[in-house]
């Protein structure tokens, strides 16, 4: 077997490409990039599940379809690693294995290379181009390190805890737009504010919303009509009527327990209908059972349309953006970023890019209705008025600003987005208060060794608050 | 034929002198007309009379009221209520006394009370809902929600009432007028007036015998009977003698128990709340049947030691039940006598007597019922019922006095109280055990 940069080849009968990773530590993804297939060595567990969370997460095809196999022996894996990869395998034996990494790559040549537009678009495609060349359901694997409890493989990659809404919704326009079907797998109750699964049910004050509470049965005496609380009647071993001091001897007979009454033991209200409670455990947030957001959780099929668009390119467009004047499209963008790193590789002055990314919760999108347009090109407008004349911008997703600075320093470019962070903030806060608005902001410098679509990648993570 | 007849009965007016009609209509002339025409014409004429100070007094009770402006704690019991609860609720936030806290106690509904409650409760239009899933009888009802009462005053309502924008305020001003007052009765009229014949009648005796006659008698300070539904209560007093006792007729009982402490009990004659009176002959005939049997079972039997001089003994307490017992129990015992008596000794004079005593009845009733008119906030609509006067010789004559004695012979004979289903039976038979 000969060792290289890339890993241990396994010598095939094929003659592919196969390489065993057992050291992740000196692989870079780019290295894999010519392989036919790779097999992760599952004894470094944490290396093997960034280093396929690294290729699944690429928008380069060669990597993202790239198929990946790992190697596990006597070790159980992760059902979330197993939902990645093309499938485990408990030696180097890849006989087994060819057939299968031929077949992906015989699929492959059908796609043709598609221009994609928004970065919807772009999750959208290398998800249905990876179910194509795998025949594959998508299917969400229960995930407890998961915001919302469910991952799916590819698409979970591009979404992070805030943004879980954009997710779903770019699944329904999906299945709406005839390239899925779906199939109902489970419902999860989700926070309303930040969309986590992670909730803490309980029963609370509906006064005060403490959970310490104490229920006690009421007490009904047949003879004097008294009612009231257990310990009304307690008296020593005995239950005696407070009201006419006889002493209740018989269930059924002297008396009843028509019913509970809770007693909160912080506020010292008292009621019988607790009111049930979702704490969610990543935002804080008290939330009543019936604002909690309930949404199905699907497997995705192909349908024949997808299929075909898997190869071709979506034939109808998932999401139109909301188009802002003076705002270049994504795309454009793209070039133009591509360009600035071209620039920046041949200039000793590096440029700079950023984005402002404002998250406000689905529901309250819904409620605003057409005012939330109106509301995003108020916004755009400040980021137009504050920026350079020579700043490119351009407006994605419907809620994220990207910025090119050429030729320009990185602290002017965050020190100009912390001061559009701060007043955005300041406006969104007043005029929507307590609704979870979130306004994140980065910065990365394009120099010569930056790679635009890395560099888009990392605009798009989660930033700084 | 008829031609005889009256000209028999013109006759018989010219020739038989007025003390010979009066001898003849003892019954009405020396026992009723003076009880209740006469002294109620006398108090009402004292007791309405122009008085700058008593006005003085009034304001001075309503500012003292709005000064303090205490919580009060508004109950309501119910089965089954859930409808007349939604639309109790809402006209009450027209109140213009607003310092209220609102529990409802639900006891046993089986129809959709739970999910109107519970949306009035998220809604905030009550502060508590209680509910028993087991039925437990009025009672114990009412108990549940003064067990978690907080205001100073607690008021009592039926599900099915409505009141006046100020029947709140008007109900509590006679705690600030005078010292001493446990419990204040509103009230009750009847709203659905005009559905027919049996509910037109009752709105005429509900303006006689509540609107009026309990003018009268608070007055007089043998007022008698909080309405259940509608009337106020100083909560601590209702603490103290532990709430209301098993029903049928707990409404009478717990006056008196206040009464018994010594507390004075008066009537808001402007404190106006609207109930649902039964449409069917055969609903009200039990409902009377129910309330005239509680005169037998608290008067004579457990409060009966009000009409035995002992050492908190108190005239205003006599006359109040001896007010009840005389012109309810005896004079129908003495009235059966009278028929008999009238049949055989004047069965001739029987023609005669029967349009006459149509003729002195309405007579009177016209009188009452243009004081009435003449004192009501809502005189206009009300003198509609002028029609029916006529009739209201044959309804508390004849019908209501034949349902009162009915009921005083069963409960006196056999208890029968005990065995209403109004009550659940596992109190009742409880309550017939002990003598309660």
């Amino acid at each position: 077997m000969a060792q290289t940069n890339t890993g241990t080849k396994i010598p095939n009968e094929r003659g592919l490409g196969i390489y065993l990773i057992s050291d992740f530590s000196g692989v870079e993804l780019k290295d894999v990039a010519l392989a036919d297939a790779l097999i992760l060595d599952y004894s470094d567990p944490i290396g093997c599940e960034r280093f396929i969370r690294q290729c699944r997460g690429s928008f380069i095809g060669t990597l993202y379809l790239m198929p990946v196999f790992i190697l596990a022996i006597e070790r159980q894996i992760e059902p979330v690693i197993q939902s990645m990869c093309d499938g485990v395998i408990s030696s180097t034996q890849v006989e087994a294995i060819v057939s299968k990494i031929e077949k992906i790559k015989q699929r492959q040549v059908s796609l043709a290379p598609i221009d994609s537009s928004t970065p919807e678009v772009r999750i959208l495609t290398k998800t249905m181009r990876y179910m194509f060349t795998r025949e594959a359901k998508l299917t969400p694997v229960v995930d407890h390190r998961s915001h919302i409890g469910y991952t799916y493989p590819i698409i979970s990659e591009h979404y992070n805890s805030g943004n879980m809404q954009d997710m779903f919704q770019m699944l329904e326009n999906a299945s709406e737009n005839d390239y899925f079907r779906p199939r109902f797998v489970d419902k999860v109750h989700l926070c309303s504010n930040c969309y986590s699964a992670h909730l803490n049910f309980r029963e609370t004050c509906p006064k005060c919303q403490s959970a310490d509470l104490v229920t006690e049965n009421l007490i009904h005496h047949f003879l004097c009509a008294y009612i009231g609380p257990e310990h009304d009647f307690i008296s020593g071993d005995y239950l005696v009527c407070p009201k006419c001091n006889r002493m209740l001897r018989h269930i059924g007979v002297d008396y009843d327990k028509p019913s509970i009454i809770y007693n909160c033991q912080n506020c010292t209200h008292t009621f019988q209908e607790p009111v049930m409670d979702g704490f969610c455990f990543v935002c804080q947030k008290h939330n009543p059972i019936d604002s909690l957001i309930d949404i199905s959780v699907n497997a995705f099929e192909l349908t024949p349309i997808g299929e075909e668009s898997s190869q071709s390119g979506l034939s109808k467009d998932q999401k139109e953006d909301v188009e802002l004047q003076g705002f270049i499209s994504y795309t454009t963008y793209a070039i133009f970023l591509k360009y600035e790193t071209e620039r920046a590789r041949t200039s000793p002055k590096p440029g700079a890019a950023g984005s402002l990314v404002v998250k406000i919760p689905q529901k309250v999108k819904e409620s605003m209705g057409s005012s939330y347009s109106r509301m995003m090109a108020e916004i755009a407008d400040f980021v137009k008025n504050t920026t350079l004349s020579t700043d490119i911008l351009s407006f994605a997703n419907n809620n994220t600003f990207l910025i090119i600075s050429p030729e320009s320093d990185r602290s002017r470019l965050e020190a100009l987005l912390s001061q559009i962070h701060d007043t955005v903030s300041k406006l969104l806060n007043s005029s929507l208060p307590g609704v979870g608005i979130t306004i994140t902001y980065k910065v990365e410098v394009v120099d010569g060794l930056a790679n635009h679509m890395d560099v888009i990648n990392n605009l798009m993570a989660p930033g700084r608050e | 034929m008829l031609y005889d007849f009256w000209d028999n009965f013109f006759y018989n007016l010219q020739h038989e002198g007025l003390i010979r009609i009066i001898n003849l209509f003892w019954y009405y002339f020396y026992l009723e007309a003076p009880r209740f025409i006469l002294l109620d014409l006398v108090i009402l004429a004292i007791a309405l009379w122009p008085n700058e100070k008593k006005k003085l007094r009034l304001d001075a009770a309503k500012n003292a009221l709005w000064a303090e402006k205490p919580l009060v704690t508004v109950i309501v019991p119910g089965k089954n209520e859930g409808e007349h609860i939604y639309k109790l609720v809402h006209g009450m936030r027209e109140q213009t006394y607003q310092n209220l806290e609102f529990i409802i106690i639900d006891d046993g509904s089986t129809d959709d009370t739970y999910m109107i409650c519970r949306n009035l409760k998220q809604r905030g239009l009550i502060d508590m809902y209680l509910r028993n899933e087991e039925r437990g009888g009025k009672a114990s009802a009412a108990n549940l929600g003064l067990r978690y009462a907080r205001g100073k005053y607690v008021v009592h309502l039926d599900a099915d009432s409505s009141f006046d924008r100020d029947a709140i305020e008007q109900i509590l001003i006679p705690f600030y007028y005078e010292p001493d007052i446990g419990g204040v009765g509103g009230n009750v009229k009847v709203r659905n007036a005009n559905t027919n014949i049996v509910t037109s009648l009752q709105a005429i005796e509900y303006l006689q015998t509540i609107s009026v006659g309990r003018m009268v008698t608070s007055w007089l300070g043998i007022y008698k009977i909080i309405s259940g539904a509608f009337g106020a209560f100083r909560r601590d007093l209702l603490v103290r003698i532990g709430g209301w006792d098993v029903g049928p007729g707990l409404d009478g009982d717990i006056t008196v128990k206040l009464r018994k402490m010594g507390y004075q009990i008066r009537f808001a004659e402007n404190a106006v709340g609207m109930t649902q009176a039964p449409a069917k002959l055969r609903s009200l005939s039990n409902q009377r049947l129910r309330w005239s049997k509680s005169l037998i079972r608290f008067r004579f039997r457990k409060h009966s030691d009000l009409m035995v001089p002992y050492e908190s003994f108190s005239f205003s307490n006599f006359f109040s039940i001896f007010d009840n017992i005389f012109y309810n129990f005896i004079l129908d015992i003495l009235w059966i006598y009278y028929v008999i008596d009238l049949m055989v000794n004047n069965f001739e004079l029987l023609m005669f007597l029967l349009p006459l005593k149509l003729l002195i009845y309405t007579a009177a009733s016209f009188i009452q019922f243009l004081v009435i008119i003449a004192l009501s906030e809502r005189g206009r609509s009300e003198w509609k019922l002028v029609i029916y006067l006529p009739l209201m010789m044959i309804y508390t004559g004849y019908y209501m006095r034949t349902i009162r004695t009915i009921a005083y012979f069963k409960e006196l004979l056999f208890y029968s109280s005990y065995d209403d289903p109004w009550n659940p039976q596992k109190s009742s038979k409880k309550a017939k055990e002990f003598g309660l």
